[in-house]
C-alpha cells in the first residue's frame, strides 16, 4: 500500500465529489476526487491505513460509528477487531495488543475515557504506545450525546493517577483529523507513550468532503514488546516499582520524555495573526466557530486574529506567550465551562486579560455569541468598541 | 551450582553399600522458609526443622534427620512451595 | 574426588526444581500456596516446551510478582483485568501460548466481567485461577469466595451471609458458557491433591495448544497468616472446610466425546418400531 493515496479506496460507496476549486488548479495533475464521509468513519478509516493491527471498542454515542466501521473494515483487511464487554475491557485489550508490540487504537466518549482512566495511568507508566480517540460529548455525568469540549482537563492533565502526561492532538476538521491519526500512531511509538486524539460529538457525527489522503507510518522495531522469551531473556511489561528509590528514578525517565515530547511535538495554527489585535484561542470545533466570527469581526474593522492549538499537550504556551507583544487581549472560546483557558492564563503570566465565553450541555457556541464577546472585550480593555 | 550428592561425601564402587555413602536430598537451605509442610507430609517423618541454625531469611532450614530412611519419594519436594528439595534416588548398584 | 577404575554409578534425580522457576526467594510467606502453583506451573509447561512460547499475564495481589518468580515474557494486568489483557496478546499474537493468573479479588471481585466475557468468547488462553478465599495482599479481607462464617479483617465476626452473600462458585458459573472448553477445580492440600491439579493444568494447556477454547483451572488454595493458622493446619482447613464449599473435580470438559453421565444402555421397553 502506498503511504499517500489519493484515489478513493474501491470500497467506498460514498459519492465522489469534484470540487470547482480542484478543476480549475488540476493542470495537467490528476484530477483530485474527494468524498463525502462521517468524521467518525473518516477517522477508522485513517486508522486502518495508517496501519492499525488492532481496535478495541465499546459502543457509546457519539462515536458508534467508528466502532461500526471497524468492525466492517478490519476483518476485510485481516486485522484484530473485538467489540469488548466495556470500556474497561476495550482499553485493557489495548494495553495487552501493545505490549505484544501492535499497532493499538481504541475510542470511546466522555463516560467511557472515565472508565478508562486507571489503565491510561497503566499504559503511560508501562510506556505503551495506543492511540485513544476521544468524541467528547456533554457532561458531567451521563450527560448529554451533544458535542462539548468539557474532557480538557482530563485529557491534558493526565486523565487517571499519578505523575504522567500524554500526547493529546486535536483536530478541528475531519480532514485534519485524519492526518493527525497517522500523526498520533508515529508519535505514540517515537515516544512509547499513549496518546489522546480530542474530537467532539460535531466532528465525529458531520458529514465533510474530505481528499482520501491516509499515511501509513513506519514500523520500528520494538525491543521491549513480549513475544516469548525464545532464546532470549523474558521481558516484563510493568508499571509496579515498590522501592521508592526506583519508582522515582522511573518517574524522572517519564519525565525526560515528556520534556522531549514538549520541545519537539508542540502544534498550532494561526490566522490573521499578523496584525492581530484581540486574539481568539480555541481549538477544535471551537475554533471553526471563532474562524466565522473572526471574519464577521474583520470585516466591521475588528483586528481579530485566531490561535488554534492542535496539540493541547504539550500545549503552545511559548507560541501564546509571544503573541502578548502585539495582541492587546485574548479570547478563550470552548465548549464547556472553561476548561483550556486556564492553560492560557498559565501561559500569559498576567500579561494580558483573558476573557472566556463557553457553552455547556451540548450547545455549541453561536458566531453571533463569540463576536459580541470580542465586542465586549475590546471596550473592556479601552478599544474603540467596533 | 552444584547440587549433586556427589558433591558431598564422595560415593565410589568400593564404598557402595557404606552406610552414609548416599544423600538422597539436597536442600536449598537458604530457600527453606520453615513451613514444616514437608515435616508433616514425609511418609517416614524423616525431616525436622534444624532448631539449632537459622538461616538468612530467618527461619529453621529443613534437615533430614540423621539415621531416618529416605526412600526419595519425593513427596516433599511435591509438597515444598519454595522448590527447596532435589530428590536422588541412589545409583542402581548400589540399591538394596 | 577421585574415581575407581571402574566407573561410578550414578545417582538418578527423581525430583529436581522445573527449570522455568527462577532460583530465588520468593515473597510469599512460609506455607503459601502460591510457590506450589507457581511450580507446578513451571513444570507443565516445562513438559510442553511451551517457555519459549509463552506470554503470561501478572494479577494484583500476592502474585503480582509473578514475573519474578516464573521466567516468562510477562505483561502485569490492573487489578481484575487480566482476561482482557490477555485477549489482546492472545489477538495479536496467535502463535503465543497465553497464561493468566489470577487470585480470587482479582477473578471474582473487581474482574468478575472481564472472565466472564473472555470465557464466553471462548478466547484461546489458560487461566489460572488461584482462590484462597481471602485477600492476602491487603491485609486479610474478606474475598467473594471467603466461606460463610469465616474471619476476615473485614468480616471480623465471621461472614454472614444475610449481610455479604454466600461465596460465589465461579467455576461452575463460567463452566456454563459454550465458550469454556475446559473447566477444572483442584487443590494444593497434600501431595496427592497437588498430583491432580497438576494434571488439570496440564490439560487446561493442552486445551488452549488443540485451539478448542477458553480453559480454566481453579485452584483451591491457602493463606496461613490471613487465616490465622499455622500452614499445615491451613492445609487441614482446606481439606475440611473449603473442599465441601468448592468440591475438586472437572467440571466441565467439551472436549471429551459425549457421553451421558451415568448412563446405562436401557433395553428398549417396546418392539423396534417401522423406520421412517
Amino acid at each position: 500500500m502506498t503511504a499517500i493515496e489519493q484515489r478513493p479506496a474501491g470500497a467506498s460507496t460514498a459519492p465522489a465529489v469534484t470540487t470547482p476549486a480542484a478543476a480549475t488548479t488540476a493542470g495537467a495533475a490528476t484530477p483530485r476526487t474527494r468524498i463525502l464521509r462521517k468524521g467518525n468513519e473518516a477517522i477508522a478509516e485513517a486508522a486502518i491505513r495508517a496501519g492499525c493491527d488492532a481496535y478495541f471498542g465499546y459502543p457509546i454515542t457519539p462515536q458508534a460509528e467508528l466502532l461500526e466501521w471497524m468492525a466492517r473494515r478490519m476483518p476485510e483487511e485481516g486485522r484484530v477487531f473485538v467489540q469488548a464487554e466495556s470500556e474497561l475491557g476495550a482499553i485493557n485489550m489495548a494495553l495487552g495488543a501493545a505490549a505484544a508490540g501492535a499497532r493499538v487504537m481504541v475510542s470511546s466518549s466522555s463516560p467511557g475515557m472515565s472508565l478508562m482512566a486507571e489503565t491510561m495511568s497503566y499504559m503511560a507508566a508501562s510506556e505503551l504506545p495506543v492511540l485513544v480517540v476521544n468524541v467528547m460529548r456533554g457532561g458531567p455525568g451521563l450527560g448529554s450525546i451533544g458535542p462539548s469540549q468539557g474532557d480538557y482537563f482530563q485529557a491534558t492533565k493526565g486523565h487517571g493517577h499519578g505523575d504522567y502526561r500524554v500526547p493529546v492532538l486535536a483536530p478541528s476538521s475531519i480532514g485534519e483529523a485524519m492526518a493527525l491519526v497517522a500523526d498520533s500512531f508515529e508519535i505514540a511509538e517515537r515516544y512509547r507513550t499513549p496518546v489522546i486524539l480530542l474530537a467532539d460529538g460535531i466532528l465525529g457525527q458531520a458529514m465533510e468532503p474530505v481528499e482520501e489522503i491516509y499515511r501509513t507510518p513506519a514500523r520500528t522495531a520494538a525491543e521491549w514488546a513480549l513475544s516469548g522469551a525464545d532464546g532470549r531473556p523474558p521481558r516484563v511489561v510493568k508499571s509496579l516499582h515498590l522501592r521508592p528509590e526506583a519508582l522515582e528514578a522511573h518517574n524522572r525517565h517519564l519525565r525526560s520524555k515528556e520534556a522531549a515530547i514538549r520541545d519537539r511535538e508542540v502544534r498550532w495554527a494561526g490566522e490573521h495573526l499578523e496584525d492581530a489585535d484581540l486574539i481568539i484561542v480555541a481549538y477544535g470545533t471551537s475554533a471553526r466557530v471563532a474562524r466565522t466570527a473572526i471574519a464577521t469581526a474583520r470585516a466591521s474593522g475588528m483586528k481579530a486574529g485566531l490561535f488554534r492549538p492542535i496539540s493541547l499537550w504539550p500545549f503552545p504556551s511559548i507560541q501564546i506567550r509571544s503573541l502578548a507583544d502585539r495582541a492587546r487581549a485574548f479570547l478563550v472560546v470552548e465548549m464547556s465551562a472553561g476548561q483550556m483557558v486556564e492553560d492560557v492564563r498559565l501561559a500569559l503570566d498576567g500579561a494580558r486579560p483573558v476573557a472566556f465565553h463557553g457553552r455547556t450541555g451540548g450547545m455549541v457556541p453561536t458566531p453571533g455569541e463569540v463576536v459580541a464577546a470580542l465586542h465586549r472585550l475590546d471596550i473592556r480593555t479601552g478599544g474603540t468598541g467596533r | 551450582m552444584s547440587l549433586s550428592p556427589l558433591a558431598g561425601p564422595p560415593v565410589s564402587a568400593v564404598a557402595a553399600g557404606v552406610a552414609r555413602a548416599f544423600s538422597p536430598l539436597v536442600i536449598a537451605e537458604d530457600r527453606c522458609k520453615g513451613c514444616g509442610l514437608c515435616v508433616v507430609a514425609c511418609a517416614k517423618g524423616s525431616l525436622e526443622l534444624d532448631p539449632t541454625r537459622v538461616n538468612v531469611l530467618g527461619y529453621h532450614p529443613v534437615r533430614l534427620i540423621e539415621g531416618m530412611a529416605c526412600s526419595s519419594c519425593a513427596i516433599c519436594a511435591r509438597v515444598c512451595p519454595d522448590a527447596v528439595f532435589t530428590v536422588f534416588a541412589p545409583p542402581r548398584e548400589a540399591r538394596r | 574426588m577421585t574415581t575407581p577404575t571402574t566407573e561410578a554409578p550414578q545417582p538418578r534425580v527423581v525430583y529436581e526444581r522445573p527449570e522455568l522457576l527462577a532460583e530465588r526467594s520468593t515473597s510469599y510467606c512460609p506455607g503459601c500456596g502460591h510457590g506450589v502453583v507457581h511450580r507446578l506451573i513451571a513444570e507443565v509447561l516445562g513438559e510442553l516446551g511451551l517457555g519459549p512460547r509463552t506470554i503470561a499475564v501478572a494479577p494484583v495481589g500476592c502474585a503480582v510478582f509473578a514475573y519474578d518468580y516464573l521466567d516468562l515474557d510477562f505483561a502485569e494486568a490492573p487489578h481484575g483485568r487480566a482476561p482482557a489483557v490477555a485477549t489482546g496478546i492472545r489477538r495479536v499474537r496467535p502463535d503465543a501460548f497465553v497464561l493468566t493468573y489470577q487470585g480470587d479479588g482479582d477473578l471474582a471481585a473487581i474482574g468478575t466481567a472481564e472472565i466472564v466475557h473472555t470465557a464466553a468468547r471462548g478466547e484461546r488462553i489458560t487461566a489460572v485461577f488461584v482462590n484462597n478465599g481471602i485477600y492476602g495482599m491487603t491485609g486479610g479481607q474478606m474475598a467473594p469466595t471467603t466461606l460463610v462464617g469465616q474471619k476476615t479483617t473485614s468480616s471480623p465476626t465471621g461472614r454472614d451471609p444475610a449481610f455479604t452473600g454466600h461465596p460465589i462458585p465461579m467455576t461452575e458459573m463460567l463452566a456454563v458458557l459454550p465458550g469454556v472448553a475446559y473447566a477444572a477445580r483442584g487443590s494444593i492440600a497434600d501431595a496427592a491433591s497437588i498430583g491432580r491439579t497438576r494434571q488439570y493444568l496440564k490439560k487446561a494447556c493442552e486445551v488452549q495448544l488443540a485451539g478448542s477454547g477458553f480453559a480454566i483451572v481453579e485452584v483451591l488454595s491457602n493463606c496461613p497468616v490471613g487465616w490465622g493458622m499455622t500452614p499445615v493446619d491451613s492445609m487441614a482447613w482446606l481439606t475440611d472446610h473449603v473442599m465441601p464449599v468448592y468440591p475438586v473435580g472437572v467440571i466441565v470438559d467439551r472436549t471429551a466425546p459425549t457421553k451421558p453421565a451415568g448412563a446405562v444402555p436401557a433395553e428398549p421397553a417396546t418392539a423396534p418400531t417401522a423406520k421412517g
